[in-house]
């Protein structure tokens, strides 16, 4: 990569290519591990035993509670994810050398944020077929939908973790930390998915839940090009 | 037949008094509200004053 | 770090901060006198009863904590990414923590009259339901600042979340409106200013300018306080 001005023409192949490249590292390093996403998908499957446990099939319809515990565990095992998400970097400060490489600060957040979905998107297609089996559900030719509503809300969680989890890395209390700040900012996210996908469980069409589908999509618009416009703020000069 | 269905209404979720005339009897409710706004806005200056005096002297 | 602390106050000396000052004075008697005008000098309700005058401290303390301590953490927060002042950091530490005060009042007081007129002490309505939301968020933010060591990196990296916060309030809003949207709220009382008689009108303005004095009058404190702070840190760390 050439330092001075490049010109627009080559920057935007070379601001993907090093954003997939980081992202690539990452999920490489995870995948070789794969603890935290064993901690996950275990968590999720978990969860959903214990849900399904503690569930009184004659008193609620699997289709109302479904959702609820679908999201709960989304929210839970994304936190799980976020965590390690820059503490891969901390030790032996390798968070400095990517700093001090040509890549940009934007891209190095891109490529956080792509692994982060990979992973949440990882752990959501154990748990959604999960969810689905334990109770019952009768998905059918709404699968399409579910799986865009569960990509859309990773997308946006991810954004957000993956900058929370950048603000959370600087600070002693990390682990305490990134879900007490982030935890507001899923409200609006993880509610309107649980909406929605309430509405298409449910067998209606999605035009009758459009409004949280568009609050989600807003959500999704605003916050990841917040994020990536803020990213640099987080690190020291 | 009036005073069984004073008490049965005095009974329901709504917490007031039900009473003949005039407004129901919800002063502890008030001064509670009151009492606890007074009692955060001073605790907070003593808190203050408290924090001012360890930074000038601590 | 040390420069910006001279630029205002003497090297070497601390910066002034008195926990009572003439303006905190003269608002803890408004405020005082406002409650003594809503307890015995405004006429009680006819439906609710004496509980109906939490709204006389109710309404005043959301209006301080919630919009203008929201709204200064937000301003304050995007303003210090952009102008790197100090004295924007120490305003954003101040209405944190003084909005939260506010706010928690009102999370209490809305209870006590959700008591007596809805029969539950809480209720999903729109309003308290994201004053609740927001009180975690400044919560989550306090909690933020004293977990960063540095100063220059917890001003930075709470200005980060504040700005991302104000962000995030019109979201909430809609969320929670679009959801009690869905389900009718109370149709008892509606928590909207009814049209108040002349007395309770009066009453009620008296007491939103009170409250008003007083949340900046402890924002002044709290700001003095975190200048008196700062100041006492960096000379005993040089």
């Amino acid at each position: 990569m050439s330092g001075g001005a490049p010109k627009p023409a080559v920057l935007a192949p070379a601001f993907l290519a090093d954003a997939l490249r980081i992202a690539r590292k990452d999920l490489l390093i995870e995948f070789r591990t794969r603890s935290a996403f064993m901690a996950a998908t275990v968590f999720a499957v978990l969860s959903v035993v214990i849900f399904r446990f503690t569930w009184d099939p004659t008193a609620i319809p699997a289709f109302d509670l479904a959702p609820g515990v679908l999201w709960v565990i989304f929210t839970f095992s994304g936190l799980l994810g976020l965590n390690r998400s820059f503490g891969l970097e901390l030790s032996d400060r390798a968070y400095d050398g990517l700093l001090a490489s040509q890549v940009s600060r934007e891209s190095i957040f891109v490529g956080k944020v792509l692994a982060n979905l990979a992973f949440v998107s990882g752990v959501q297609a154990l748990a959604l077929p999960a969810v689905a089996l334990f109770f019952d559900l009768h998905v059918g030719s709404a699968w399409g939908v579910l799986i865009g509503i569960v990509l859309c809300a990773s997308l946006g969680l991810a954004a957000v973790g993956t900058l929370f989890a950048a603000i959370a890395s600087n600070t002693r209390l990390a682990e305490l930390l990134l879900p007490m700040m982030t935890l507001p900012f899923f409200v609006p996210l993880v509610i309107p998915a649980a909406q929605t996908s309430a509405y298409i469980l449910r067998g209606q069409p999605l035009e009758d839940a459009m409004p949280w589908f568009k609050l989600l999509l807003a959500f999704d618009l605003v916050f990841v090009t917040a994020c990536i416009v803020v990213f640099p703020y987080t690190i020291e000069e | 037949m009036g005073m069984w269905a004073l008490i049965a209404t005095a009974q329901d979720s709504v917490a007031y008094v039900a009473q003949r005339s005039g407004p129901p009897a919800t002063e502890t409710y008030m001064w509670a509200g009151y009492a606890i706004t007074i009692g955060v806005l001073f605790g907070y200056i003593a808190l203050m004053a408290s924090r001012i005096a360890k930074s000038k002297n601590g | 770090m040390a420069t910006s602390a001279a630029t205002i106050t003497a090297p070497g000396k601390l910066p002034e901060a008195k926990p009572i000052d003439g303006f905190l004075a003269i608002s803890i008697v408004a405020v005082l006198a406002v409650c003594v005008r809503a307890i015995w000098f405004t006429p009680v309700d006819a439906m609710l009863g004496a509980a109906q005058k939490i709204f006389y401290v109710h309404v005043p303390s959301a209006i301080a904590g919630l919009y203008v301590a929201c709204g200064l953490l937000a301003v304050s927060s995007i303003l210090y990414l952009w102008l790197k002042d100090e004295r924007l950091d120490r305003l954003a530490e101040a209405s944190a923590e003084v909005g939260l005060l506010f706010m928690g009042i009102v999370l209490v007081t809305g209870p006590i009259w959700a008591r007596t007129s809805w029969g539950t002490w809480w209720v999903w309505e729109a309003r308290i339901t994201s004053t609740l939301f927001l009180w975690l968020l400044v919560l989550g933010y306090l909690v933020l600042r004293g977990a960063v060591e540095s100063p220059e990196n917890r001003a930075r990296l709470s200005a980060v979340m504040g700005s991302l916060a104000a962000l995030l309030v019109p979201f909430i809003h809609l969320t929670v409106k679009l959801f009690r949207g869905m389900h009718p709220g109370p149709v008892v009382l509606k928590p909207e200013k009814p049209s108040l008689p002349p007395e309770m009108l009066t009453t009620f303005l008296m007491a939103i300018v009170a409250f008003m004095l007083l949340f900046f009058a402890l924002l002044r404190v709290r700001m003095r306080w975190a200048a008196l702070r700062d100041a006492r840190t960096a000379m005993e760390a040089a």
